[in-house]
């Protein structure tokens, strides 16, 4: 499965990249490919490019802030859960999207 | 600015006694203080404790990550403690804290190269060898080396 992510937190210093690092961490193990996003303290990074946006069958938003640049994701299917979520079972987060989309 | 002044070895401490995540967070804005990375020893400390409040910064495996990024804070700092016994830090995994790496970050800083490297440390945190290593590490200078050594990874 095709996923892109956004990670963001209210500091933007730690969090963001935990979250980033568990989603793509976990997204390999279960076999998908994943592109994640992060709008921390440096702004937007590794952003989520045209193509991989209509290539997505999925996304994750793992925030708890508002984010820049969320209306690309209208008509999509999004999945949002606190920044934590994915911080600490980033496995669970990706099961839990595909099963409330897919099945 | 040398990469390796967002840590020091006295900005590392060892079998430090406190009871609560209060205390402990006490601690580390004193000892901030102290060293010249904060301006306002309790406006670090208030701003610790609004981002507990937040959501809890102990992401499980034994750490937390406290961190405040406010204007009192004169340069961007990476302080670790490994207490002395467990705290409670209502942590996402229920488990008690026993190593802290407080965060300390000026509100103006934007894209240097010191949030990447923060971002960095974070990203490495969810690595369970490196959660190993610094649980087992035994002296200041093991920690000082693991951390720097992340500034440096590719």
């Amino acid at each position: 499965m095709n996923i892109v992510a956004v990670t963001a937190c209210p500091a933007g210093v730690a969090h963001t990249y935990m979250a980033k690092k568990g989603l793509e961490k976990a997204a390999k193990k279960l076999g998908h490919n994943i592109k994640v996003e992060t709008q921390g303290s440096m702004g937007l990074e590794n952003e989520i490019k045209p193509k991989e946006l209509e290539q997505a069958d999925l996304v994750i938003l793992a925030v708890d802030t508002k984010i820049e640049k969320s209306d690309r994701f209208k008509n999509l299917k999004v999945y949002e859960v606190p920044v934590a979520a994915a911080v600490k079972n980033a496995e669970k987060v990706i099961e839990d999207a595909i099963k409330k989309y897919f099945g | 600015m040398e990469l390796e002044s967002l840590i020091t070895k006295e900005l590392i401490d060892f079998n430090v006694p406190a009871a609560t995540k209060e205390e402990v967070l006490r601690k580390i804005s004193a000892h901030l203080y102290k060293a010249g990375r904060v301006s306002d020893e309790e406006a670090y400390f208030q701003a610790l404790i609004n981002r507990e409040n937040a959501t809890t910064t102990g992401f499980g495996r034994g750490i937390a990550i406290p961190h405040a990024k406010i204007k009192e804070v004169t340069v961007p700092t990476i302080s670790v403690l490994k207490l002395n016994a467990p705290v409670e830090w209502n942590s996402l995994d229920d488990k008690p804290v026993n190593i802290v790496i407080a965060l300390a970050v000026p509100s103006n800083a934007k894209g240097t190269i010191h949030l990447q490297l923060l971002a960095k440390l974070s990203e490495e945190l969810m690595e369970d060898d490196f959660v190993e290593k610094l649980h087992k590490a035994v002296s200041k200078d093991e920690i000082y080396q693991y951390i720097t050594n992340v500034f440096h990874k590719e």
